[in-house]
């Protein structure tokens, strides 16, 4: 097959972009359903990757740079491999981020991130977050900007596990399937926003009520590494750098059985740390409303 | 050698850093990592190769009050876990 049969599509994040070379059209299909809002047809930015999946008789293949190509047989596993591939890529160069395996979602100029391991309602709490009016930044993968205390919009899109109403154990729910969350293109933030709470969500099916608890600055710390994507090399830098934010944003547990519990607590936190910064804005700058007044 | 006359260092390989009043200490080698709070902090910080484990519980009994024996539970505790982790070393090593 020639050259000039492969396409080509860029993934990209703030300068930079990942090239990704097929020659199927079905690549680019699968590309575009879990990462169309990041997914370009022409480069932008620093070149800081190249990936090619060629199609075959026995599924996809994927090629990372010089390396051998991994043999992968179903298309959505592929896209994963693929994108996880992607971000590597983006990760590698952007290492005065903080890469977390987490959601983030904002309101009223502030973020919350939600961290959490597979299953434990991630995904479901930013969905949740977002009927109820919050702009979109990830619901799986977070760079924070530490310095500036923020997190940059990363946003894949989104999906959420479904459950038919069946009672389900913990570990069931890894094997439920995930289906697109809808999204309004207006609601996708443009920008980094400030976080102002860090949440560690724990999805309890037993769980009788919600359950929130104050989490140590140092055990947050531990609770960001356990969800870090840093490369091996980045791994002494980013302690310095999550200890600094832990000591600027308050953190928290939440033990949930429901999601909407979740997604309730979170915003009434948010309402109240905004009506705090309203409050203190106007103590803080008493001139200003003088002069309104 | 008795355990009480005993004198600890940290790992050259330790990575630590402060967050508040507590800290979190790394250790690359075996990828694990502790949080400790502001008493464990203050038992590492006093782990420093000079100061036997006597010497670490009369320290803090005089900083926080109370009788060194009634600290050596704790200091003895805390001493272990940083071993368990590898980011503290007899200083004899």
């Amino acid at each position: 097959m020639g050259r000039n049969d492969f396409q080509e599509a860029y993934l990209c994040f703030e300068r930079h972009c990942v090239a990704i070379r097929s020659e199927s059209p079905e690549v680019f299909a699968f590309l575009n359903r879990f990462a169309g809002r990041m997914l370009s047809p022409e480069r932008k930015g620093k070149k800081c990757g190249s990936l090619k999946i060629v199609a075959n008789g026995e599924g996809w293949s994927l090629r990372d740079g010089e390396e051998d190509p991994r043999q992968v047989m179903r298309p959505q596993l592929a896209t994963r491999i693929l994108l996880h591939a992607a971000m590597k890529c983006v990760i590698r160069v952007r290492q005065d981020l903080l890469w977390l395996h987490a959601g983030a979602a904002a309101y009223g100029g502030r973020a919350v991130l939600l961290c959490a391991h597979s299953a434990n309602g991630k995904s479901s709490t930013v969905s949740e977050l977002l009927e109820r009016g919050w702009s979109y930044l990830s619901d799986e993968i977070a760079p924070l900007d530490v310095i500036g205390g923020s997190v940059l919009p990363f946003p894949l899109n989104p999906h959420k596990r479904v459950n038919d109403g069946t009672t389900l154990e913990h570990d069931d729910a890894l094997r439920l399937s995930k289906v697109a969350v809808d999204l309004d293109v207006n609601r996708v933030a443009a920008h980094a926003v400030r976080i102002a709470h860090i949440y560690f969500l724990s999805w309890a099916p037993e769980a009788v009520q919600l359950e929130a608890e104050r989490c140590s600055p140092s055990r947050a710390v531990l609770e960001l590494m356990a969800n870090s994507l840093a490369l091996d090399e980045g791994r002494r830098g980013e302690i310095g750098n999550m200890c600094l934010l832990m000591g600027r944003v308050p953190a928290m547990t939440l033990r949930f059985a429901d999601p909407r519990d979740a997604a309730q607590h979170i915003r009434e936190q948010m309402g109240a740390a905004v009506r705090d910064s309203t409050h203190a804005l106007a103590h803080e700058h008493p001139t200003v409303a003088i002069q309104q007044a | 050698m008795h355990i009480e006359e005993q004198r600890f260092r940290h790992s050259p390989n330790a990575v630590s850093s402060e967050v508040l009043d507590e800290m979190v200490i790394y250790c690359p080698a075996t990828s694990q990592a502790l949080s400790l709070n502001e008493s464990a902090r203050a038992i590492w910080e006093l782990c420093d190769g000079t100061r036997s484990v006597n010497d670490i519980c009369a320290e803090l009994a005089r900083t926080v009050g109370g009788e060194p024996a009634d600290l050596r539970g704790d200091v003895d505790a805390a001493i272990s876990r940083l071993r368990d982790l590898g980011v503290l070393l007899p200083a004899s090593s």
